[in-house]
């Protein structure tokens, strides 16, 4: 009597097994092992995991990295289109031929994290919170002027201009506008060893140990 | 246009005529008509008649597989659901051995993905039941092998035995 209300407490599911139980074999051994995978590739990743621990064979078969690689290739694939919904950038490194989908997806996130670099804080006062944002005037005419007391621009007037680079042999062109060229900077080695790079409008100082956190150089590239 | 008729010979030496057409969506079959030219039936002595019946079958169905028709697609689609429906598991498998042997790669997909699709949502002891599968884990080596999955390792094996005894 107990045993039989146990039953049927059971999940409905495990009765539906119950009504085919004894018609199959292991397919394992009815189908070897080329068949075997193409089965277990048709499987979600839950019950492919699940696959794992139905017996020793088994084990074996589903723990194939052939079998997983497809699984996370569709996995990173799903996730990556769902971070890239709606971005406006998309960081150029992450869309070369030839990256994995995974290594595209962690791409996009660390550059998704990136801070304006450090030489553009120390450029903005309001960036590190020591003065008001620094505004910028476009004019109908196509001219751009900056406040007066504008420590980068002081006030004098901006132009722009569309600078054209060839890289990679000449066959890529790479276009961007430059704002406001700047009066030649001068650079000069301090008593410390440190460096200095200055105009009369502003003063670049480097920064000790480029290549720790926080600190700008070529370990922190800006595509 | 009269089509060419091809006829199959069994295991147990039965005989079935399909035509042509349908008979070369098996490439096995394809290349065999091809290389040899049987006058007397192509022998299938890997395939029994039950099987080659179902086969045939499928192939007769499938012989004009339609292109750009969604409502003839999806009456050819019912028609495959309803193909494996009443099969067994034994016929299934056999038939995923045929279609693999015959290299008829919609009947391979389709069975597979049958399989597939009977695992699918099922916990490991309906799968052990579904097939008569007998569980040779040590209660040690199932436990060790959920925790693997947990830290999502997937490999049991001496190799690993051996990193995690140097662990500890």
């Amino acid at each position: 009597m107990e045993e039989s209300e146990r039953k049927r407490g059971r999940e409905r599911r495990a009765v539906d097994v119950e009504e085919i139980e004894g018609l199959g074999g292991d397919p394992m051994a009815l189908l070897g092992l080329d068949l075997m995978m193409k089965v277990l590739d048709r499987l979600d990743a839950r019950s492919l995991a699940l696959c794992l621990i139905v017996s020793r064979d088994w084990n074996r078969v589903a723990s194939s990295d052939e079998l997983w690689a497809s699984k996370v290739k569709a996995l990173a694939k799903v996730k990556l289109e769902q971070l890239w919904l709606g971005k406006a950038h998309i960081p150029r490194v992450s869309q070369v031929r030839g990256v994995s989908k995974l290594a595209a997806y962690s791409l996009s996130v660390i550059d998704g994290k990136r801070g304006a670099p450090q030489y553009w804080r120390n450029i903005d006062p309001s960036w590190i919170g020591t003065g008001p944002p620094m505004r910028r005037y476009f004019h109908p005419d196509g001219r751009q002027t900056a406040d007066p007391d504008d420590k980068a621009w002081g006030g004098h007037e901006c132009s722009y201009s569309i600078v054209t680079s060839f890289v990679n042999g000449g066959r890529i062109r790479q276009n961007y506008v430059r704002i406001n060229r700047w009066p030649r900077m001068n650079v000069n080695r301090k008593q410390d060893w440190s460096w200095e790079m200055a105009n009369d409008l502003y003063c670049y100082l480097s920064i000790p140990d480029a290549d720790k956190p926080g600190g700008t150089g070529p370990l922190n590239p800006v595509w | 246009m009269s089509t060419k008729k091809i006829t199959l010979l069994s295991s147990d030496n039965e005989l079935f005529t399909v035509d042509e057409e349908a008979a070369n969506q098996s490439l096995t079959i394809k290349h065999l008509i091809e290389d040899t030219e049987p006058e007397n039936g192509v022998p299938l002595p890997q395939v029994h008649s039950k099987i080659l019946a179902k086969v045939t079958e499928y192939l007769i169905k499938h012989a004009n597989e339609p292109d750009n028709d969604a409502a003839a697609k999806e009456e050819l689609k019912n028609w495959d659901d309803k193909f494996l429906e009443k099969v067994n598991h034994e016929t299934l498998f056999d038939l995923i051995l045929a279609a693999n042997y015959l290299d008829i790669k919609g009947l391979l997909d389709l069975t597979c993905q049958t399989v597939a699709d009977l695992m699918n949502g099922m916990s490991v002891v309906e799968v052990r039941k579904l097939f008569n599968i007998v569980n040779d884990f040590t209660p040690e080596d199932e436990a060790e092998v959920r925790k693997r999955r947990k830290r999502g390792t997937k490999t049991i094996g001496p190799s690993n035995d051996q990193a995690n005894q140097s662990n500890h």
